[in-house]
């Protein structure tokens, strides 16, 4: 049986700090549309749109499938492992100091 | 509680991992993106008490273990939003539904370049956390 009472507590309130919390972040972040590197960005794109419309190349299905789950698995736990590796390390070293 | 919590976690898990291949299904993803805003919440409402006393704990009582904690969870938050925020203005399914919005291809293309640096940060934030997960699969298991 889950115990929702800490979720549930005053969530209408909590959600609209997070929410309007958020909101001004992101609204801070949208002012990068307007910057130099946007532009940048934006021209490069549709030089690799025009250049990639001459192409018709796609991995075959089943890969298109796999491959992204693939590289998930790679980019979660690689760094899960050495950062477990890490916190191990220094536990170890602390507790050989004390 | 902890029950609780690691259940809204595996699901916003599940979820992260679901929302993270476009390349699959475009629609699908802007979907689930969308539903993933739900545990995400619930995840930041679950440690509401722990969070509102970082301000005033931070330097006094915290080791440094526990504030490179604080400082990295603030920062996989900020990048959260900001992937969340720029998959919408990148939208080309679920925005169009609603409005004329045109995306821009800034957005797209640092949508897809801080999404891969958010799955890396979920990964250092899962090892740093790691010793709890462990402890709680093994309670939800019944091994404990």
């Amino acid at each position: 049986m889950l115990r929702l009472k800490l979720l549930l507590e005053n969530w209408p309130v909590r959600t609209m700090v997070l929410l309007v919390f958020s909101s001004v972040v992101m609204a801070a972040f949208y002012t990068l549309e307007f910057t130099d590197w946007a532009d940048e960005v934006n021209r490069l794109a549709q030089g690799t749109q025009a250049a990639a419309d001459g192409e018709s190349r796609s991995p075959p299905p089943i890969l298109l499938f796999v491959l992204p789950f693939v590289k998930q698995a790679v980019f979660i736990i690689v760094p899960a492992s050495i950062t477990v590796g890490i916190l191990a390390l220094l536990r170890r070293r602390r507790t050989k100091h004390q | 509680m902890a029950k609780t919590r690691y259940i809204f976690d595996a699901l916003l898990l599940l979820l992260f991992v679901l929302a993270n291949v476009p390349q699959i299904n475009l629609p699908f993803h802007e979907w689930v993106s969308v539903v993933f805003i739900i545990p995400f919440i619930a995840h930041l409402l679950l440690h509401w008490n722990w969070i509102k006393t970082v301000p005033q704990r931070f330097m006094q009582s915290f080791t440094a273990e526990v504030r490179f904690n604080v400082i990295f969870d603030s920062c996989i938050y900020l990048l959260m939003i900001f992937v969340i925020g720029s998959g919408f203005l990148a939208s080309e399914v679920l925005l169009p539904l609603f409005s004329d919005f045109e995306a821009q291809p800034f957005w797209s293309e640092v949508h897809h370049q801080y999404s891969n640096l958010l799955m890396v940060a979920v990964g250092i934030h899962l090892g740093m956390h790691w010793k709890w997960i462990k402890q709680q699969t093994k309670i939800v298991l019944g091994k404990a």
